[in-house]
């Protein structure tokens, strides 16, 4: 008996018991009270129920709502005897012998993933069987929430039981469960989600759960990209994944990871897939900035593929038929661009005019939405905007091509001319002008023309050419687009008090909070200076403040100044005055451990240059700076000059750049040592002292 | 301002239907999300007969009958009459007077009516101008409608061009969807909500949008409740606010004002058709701008409440009843209090025990079916069955178990003080986030639990329940939760130091703690795996000196609710000190007291803390052999209204003893004393960032 027809007799056995039966229900009425019972008779207008404490009669306009009890599976059982199944059975007999670690929260019995083609859609069914060990546990599993993520799945869950060491069972009710929509935007009506809590949650309980997921058979549009983990958080007994009778191809991809696995049972035949692996262990990871699991952890990565002329063929640039487009076109002279400039001008209004969401809100992920509708609400995620984009530009006869990436942090190793659209979630257009490549982006709404965010450096991507997928990296993008430059001037009082003006330059992703400041009202703008104040000192004063480049211009800097006061500027102890030089702080962040057991993700990209100008006054005379130091690390750079040649002017220079995503474990002492030192150079005092 | 009820229209849900004699349909969903209306329901040998059709039960989802709706009239009630040229005047005179504004609404006009039959009419219109991109999303509208219960409308919508190009909007180009509320107190999870949504056409930076929407609610599960709400102000600069509600002529209704500017507010009463109707107008008001740590837009707004009640007398009693039905202990209730209590004998141990269970065994979960469960909770024996509840269920629980010990409890409905307060002490209303328990001890105290958390021990409970009233039902009181004594918010860190000739030291350092502050730490060593606490505990000593290796750590029982808590650490610092130049060292501890939000010199609101609270920090320092201290920071101590602080050290032989005690029992901060209170703050500030400073002998 194939597993398919097992499924459906299983199904169809557990289901029999129930034909016929009465049907629990609850009465709400509208003057809010609840009962719980069954319905036994409807007379005329007349409802009666069968009640714990006895029949009640309701007239039907005292009742708002009837609810029913959706049959589940097990759903009447009261004990373990009642469930023919064997892997609970089994899970069951291994719970009782196992013998928890300190600290182990859950263990894990049995994870079970199934994936099968009904001829229409996949149906993707997940068995989880879990044994809670500590009030952690009971946290971490006591709730379950799954979600569909688009329109066209469908979750569902099959049941929920707890089952107590001595046999008991206990069955989810269907009022335990929300099937509920999870946004309130009307462009994401498909995302739902089944929302649970299992019952009875005590330590030693064993929870078993079944859910299923139901979603078209598109390869294009609903790839399945679905990993096997050999190390998890927690200890798991045994872990199954099938897929049966596939109507695309898979390609099965290895990771090995930075920690060792439990082995893999891989049988494959035709489309039909299974990777088994039994006591899987647990592995507690707490360190900062780590790579992403699926590089970190080994993995078993099964994964759909494509097939590439669809994609040639859905993803094309082309001029709507459409009024609205050609009113669009009309209403903002967008109909013959030709130069780069023009390109600016369109690329300026999609950033700045049209409102940008996160998600794309097709019913598909990866599908566009028709054009009246994003003319229509002018409310579009970055694949849209980048759609309309090309349809502007092909308007004018430049062509353009599509391209999907894969995020520097979230791309899998080995992740090379993969033909799945889940594995490249960001978009961008390559066009090319008088034989120029340009590349753009409307992932990010600060991103000035032809500039890619920084997670885009160096990544992975698919270009869907005219007939052809084409693969290839993205280029680097270079640390200068991330600057931050900052001239402080000041005059330094013999009391300590610190006079400043400073002049910010910002360039890049880190402009983006400042570009906003352009929709905030006068009173709003000096709340924000008279808050950036305190990054120097709590106390400081803000004297004035101005903007001073256009903000709406994202290809320029944006260029700021402010001038403040701080009084007690200086620690004084007698005649000796300690000066620390504002906006200098650096710490280790949580890179403080010695040891290091996994890759650092840095992630670090950009420029900050500092230029101190500071007066002092005619009493004082520095009695000791620090020396100027020029170190370094792989990709990150310091270098500072301190200078005071007749003390009279403070004159201190540093920049620091860094351009390092990823640092190997080898690296690691060499990293710490160049954020120590970085560190320990922040917390130098300049020492002045009083002329006598 | 109607943006607010716009949304509360549907996040409320409450009920309504007509009392009239109207027909009731049917409407079946059914599990596959078919959809079957029919005006006559049949019941047979357990299934349902609809014309031919046989459906069994266990194919419905759940039924929603609905009686036949009143049709709104969009003719009826007319509001306000504002043309074109008025609204661009008013836009051209709001921009030359508020420039820098992204939004200025021009006219917000509202309707409410509590009509003969019980049902509830609202109308709105409102006109605003967009000055710039950040306010385009205001061209998308979402109007809420809940199948059974109440009915929106959208009239009308245009954009006006500043050149007084207007464009209407086509009220057939719109898109239906359901909400979201998987987190709302009121949520259920069967209920037909519907949101329908709009895009204005052609709004652009510099455009008037103006649109005007109506919504029914047929009446509520209790006819006698009718509140309005409507506020006059907001973060933005509004030219003119005006308001009317209608009650019928023979019922009694009262309002509440608040933070009405003096002579500003234009009122006047009249009778038409068998209703009073009450008139409001209120002129310009300025932009609003809610500050950190101050008290919400929504609470500092002009603005009117309106109720049926002048107190909460009614309120009670209608949901003291529903709490009183459901506190019954049955016997599994009565034999799990039996089995606690067993060893048990003074009050505060038996509240204590039963506290520690509701909260361990008791899971916070919500899931709610209607508004008696959602506001009322699942009867005390429901909940215990379950294992899961929400607040109000817990707190229905907790106070019958107590109640079955013999301690006087009760639930009591509260707005957490990160909320705007109801006027509970100006008007009668139905107003509340949250539940908790009030208890009458034997010796006179009333003292206030929270039992949806997991670490709270006896007698201490979630700081966002502080210093707020609390209604209880049961009883018709109101009275203050208040806040604890300093002492009993406290955390003490106590560093023993022992510093090299190199510059590394060895630390340990003890943290106590008591009230919310151990509760972060006891969760922390309850839950946390083995491997997880060691690097979070040497991440803590980084905290307080940079490049710190943890060495090894102790705590104590996070069970043990016998007294405070507390755990202590051991690390090596690899540098303790700042060498600066040749001969001269600076220590420096770290004692942030989290005085952040007194960046701002000027402020406009009061500061508010939900909690009192104390830090110490105190410790000793071994100085080396062949080293000295050539500098300590004089003593400080500041008394003022709000807080004490005193901050020593002190040198005995080779050792330097420090002790640092921020005490602030002050929660509330007023404007006119704020700039003393940031004066203590950045003199307490300064201090703390003085160094020691040693030097070779």
């Amino acid at each position: 008996m194939n597993t398919k027809i097992a499924a459906c007799f299983l199904l169809l056995i557990t289901a029999l018991p129930f034909f016929g039966k009465e049907t629990e229900c609850m009465v709400i009425l509208n003057n809010g009270s609840e009962y719980r019972g069954k319905l036994a008779d409807i007379n005329g207008e007349r409802f009666v129920f069968d009640l714990p404490d006895g029949q009640k009669e309701f007239d039907k306009s005292e009742i708002y709502m009837l609810s029913f009890a959706k049959e589940r599976m097990y759903r009447d059982i009261r004990d373990i005897s009642q469930i023919d199944d064997n892997e609970i059975a089994e899970a069951v007999k291994k719970a009782s012998v196992y013998k928890p670690e300190q600290n182990e929260s859950q263990l894990i019995l049995l994870d079970k993933i199934n994936y099968r083609y009904d001829g229409v859609n996949i149906i993707r069914t997940q068995k989880k069987i879990i044994k809670i060990l500590s009030e952690a546990g009971k946290e971490n599993s006591i709730q379950m929430v799954y979600y569909n993520t688009k329109s066209g799945e469908n979750c569902d869950l099959i049941y929920a039981i707890t089952i107590t060491p001595d046999g008991n069972v206990f069955s989810l009710q269907d009022d335990a469960i929300n099937n509920e929509p999870t946004v309130q935007d009307g462009l994401y009506q498909g995302k739902r989600r089944i929302k649970f809590s299992m019952p009875n949650p005590e330590i030693g309980n064993i929870f078993v759960y079944e859910w299923k997921k139901e979603f078209p058979a598109d390869s294009l549009f609903s790839p399945i990209n679905e990993y096997f983990y050999l190390r998890d958080d927690y200890t798991i007994a045994k872990q199954e994944l099938s897929f049966v009778d596939m109507p695309y191809p898979l390609e099965i991809h290895r990771e090995k990871g930075e920690v060792k696995g439990a082995k893999a049972q891989i049988i494959k035949d035709k489309n039909n897939i299974t990777v088994k692996a039994q006591n899987i262990k647990r592995v507690t990871i707490s360190e900062p900035y780590l790579p992403e699991d699926s590089v970190l952890l080994p993995n078993i990565r099964i994964s759909s593929c494509f097939d590439e002329s669809s994609a040639v063929k859905f993803f094309q640039p082309q001029i709507p038929d459409s009024l609205s487009f050609n009113k669009f076109i009309n209403e903002h002279n967008f109909g013959n661009l030709k130069t780069q400039d023009d390109l600016k001008k369109v690329y300026a209004y999609f950033q700045d005019k049209i409102i940008q969401i996160q998600y794309q809100p097709s019913t598909q992920a990866y599908k566009i939405s028709n054009t009246d509708k994003m003319l229509h609400e002018k409310k579009l995620s970055p694949l849209d905007k980048t759609a309309l984009f090309a349809d502007v530009l092909l308007n004018s006869g430049i062509e353009s091509s599509f391209v999907f990436y894969s995020p520097q942090k979230t791309a899998a190793t080995k992740l090379h001319k993969e033909k799945n659209l889940a594995l490249y979630p960001k978009t961008a257009l390559l066009i090319t002008l008088d034989g120029n490549e340009i590349m753009l982006s409307f992932e990010n709404k600060w991103l000035g023309f032809g500039k890619l965010p920084d997670k885009s450096s160096a990544a992975s991507a698919m270009i869907i050419g005219k007939n052809a997928v084409e693969y290839r990296l993205l280029p680097d993008v270079p640390p200068e687009n991330n600057k931050i430059a900052i001239r402080m001037t000041g005059t330094l009082d013999e009391d300590g008090t610190l006079h400043l003006n400073r002049n910010f330059t910002v360039d890049g992703y880190a402009s983006g909070s400042y570009r906003k400041l352009r929709f905030m009202s006068d009173e709003e703008k000096n709340r924000f200076f008279r808050e950036i104040v305190s990054l120097v000192k709590i106390g400081s004063v803000s004297k004035e403040w101005s903007i001073d480049s256009n903000l709406e211009d994202k290809n320029s800097p944006v260029n700021f100044s402010d001038s403040l006061l701080i009084p007690d500027y200086c620690v004084v102890s007698g005649d000796i005055y300690l000066f620390s030089l504002p906006h200098f702080e650096y710490d280790l962040g949580d890179l403080t451990s010695n040891h290091r057991d996994y890759t650092v993700n840095w992630q670090k990209k950009g420029i900050d240059e500092c230029h101190y100008e500071i007066k002092l006054p005619e009493s004082l005379r520095i009695k000791y700076m620090p020396a100027s130091q020029d170190f370094s690390f792989d990709n990150e750079k310091f270098h500072i000059i301190y200078q005071c040649d007749d003390n009279t002017v403070l004159n201190v220079s540093y920049t620091s750049e860094s351009n390092t995503p990823f640092v190997k474990l080898s690296d690691y002492k060499k990293m710490q040592a160049y954020i120590k030192r970085r560190m320990e150079l922040s917390k130098q005092y300049i020492i002045l002292e009083k002329i006598k | 301002m109607n943006r607010k009820n716009f949304i509360c229209l549907w996040l409320l849900g409450c009920s309504f239907f007509l009392n009239g004699e109207s027909a009731v349909s049917s409407i079946i969903k059914m599990n596959n999300g078919e959809s079957i209306t029919a005006e006559t329901l049949d019941f047979k040998e357990n299934s349902f007969r609809i014309g031919e059709k046989e459906i069994q039960p266990d194919e419905i989802s759940h039924i929603i009958f609905q009686k036949q709706q009143e049709r709104i009239d969009s003719h009826e009630l007319q509001t306000g009459n504002i043309g074109k040229e008025e609204l661009l005047n008013r836009a051209k005179k709001m921009s030359d007077a508020y420039p820098d504004q992204p939004l200025l609404v021009l006219l917000d006009d509202g309707t409410e009516q509590l009509r003969m039959d019980g049902a509830q009419y609202f109308r709105a219109r409102w006109a605003v101008k967009i000055c710039n991109e950040s306010q385009l999303s205001f061209a998308e509208l979402k109007l809420g409608s809940l199948q059974g219960k109440s009915e929106s409308r959208l009239i009308y919508a245009r954009s006006i061009s500043p050149d007084g190009k207007e464009v209407f909007l086509d009220l057939d180009n719109v898109t239906y969807t359901t909400p979201s509320r998987g987190k709302d107190f009121f949520g259920n999870n069967k209920e037909e909500y519907k949101i329908a949504q709009y895009v204005i056409p052609e709004v652009a930076v510099g455009s008037i949008i103006d649109y005007e929407y109506e919504r029914i609610s047929y009446s509520e599960e209790d006819p006698n409740q009718y509140y309005v709400k409507w506020w006059f102000s907001s973060e933005k600069p509004v030219y003119q606010s005006t308001f009317k509600v209608m009650v019928p002529q023979n019922k009694p209704y009262y309002f509440a004002q608040m933070n009405i500017e003096s002579g500003k507010l234009k009122q006047r009463e009249a009778v038409e058709n068998g209703y009073r109707a009450y008139y409001f107008e209120y002129g310009e008001s300025a932009p609003i701008i809610a500050e950190e740590m101050g008290p919400d837009t929504y609470e500092i707004a002009a603005y009117i409440e309106g109720s049926p009640f002048t107190d909460q007398t009614y309120l009670s009693d209608w949901l003291g009843n529903f709490f009183k039905e459901r506190m019954t202990a049955n016997e599994q209730i009565q034999n799990t209090v039996d089995e606690l209590l067993a060893d048990k004998s003074s009050e505060d141990e038996k509240i204590a025990a039963l506290y520690r269970f509701v909260q361990d065994t008791i899971r916070y979960v919500s899931i709610k079916t209607s508004l008696s469960s959602g506001l009322a909770g699942h009867k005390a024996a429901e909940t215990f069955g379950n294992r899961y509840g929400d607040c109000i269920d817990k707190a229905i629980l907790f106070a019958t178990m107590l109640q079955y010990a013999g301690v006087e409890a009760y639930p009591v409905v509260i707005m957490t003080n990160d909320h705007p307060q109801p006027l509970y002490h100006k008007l009668g209303v139905l107003n509340g986030n949250h539940a908790i328990n009030e208890l009458h001890l034997k010796d006179g105290r009333i003292i206030y639990l929270d039992s949806t958390s997991n670490c709270y021990r006896y007698p201490f409970f979630r700081s966002d329940d502080y210093g707020i009233v609390a209604w209880n039902p049961i009883k018709n009181t109101l009275r203050n939760t208040g806040f604890p004594d300093v002492k009993d918010e406290s955390i003490i860190s106590e560093l023993d130091i022992v510093l090299q000739k190199n510059g590394s030291a060895n630390v340990k350092e003890t943290v106590t703690t008591r009230g919310n502050p151990e509760v972060t730490y006891r969760y922390f060593f309850q839950n946390a795996p083995k491997d997880f606490i060691h690097p979070q505990l040497e991440s803590l000593a980084n905290a307080s000196f940079e490049s710190s290796h943890l060495t090894n750590y102790n705590f104590a029982d996070p069970f043990d609710e016998t007294k405070d808590y507390k755990f202590q650490m051991n690390y090596k610092v690899d540098t303790l000190w700042n060498k600066i130049g040749a001969d001269l060292y600076l220590i420096t501890i770290r004692q942030p007291f989290g005085f952040d939000f007194a960046a701002s010199d000027v402020r406009n609101t009061e500061v508010r803390f939900n909690s009192v609270l104390e830090k110490t920090h105190k410790g000793k320092i071994v100085i080396p052999p062949g080293m000295e201290v050539a500098g300590l920071p004089e003593e400080l101590v500041i008394e003022s209204p709000y807080l004490q602080y005193k901050g020593s050290f002190k040198q005995d032989k080779n050792s330097v003893y420090y002790e640092n005690r921020y005490s602030r029992s002050g929660t509330n901060i007023p404007v006119e004393d704020y700039a003393d209170f940031r004066n203590t703050l950045i003199q307490i500030n300064d201090y703390i960032n003085k160094p020691i400073i040693l030097r070779k002998k």
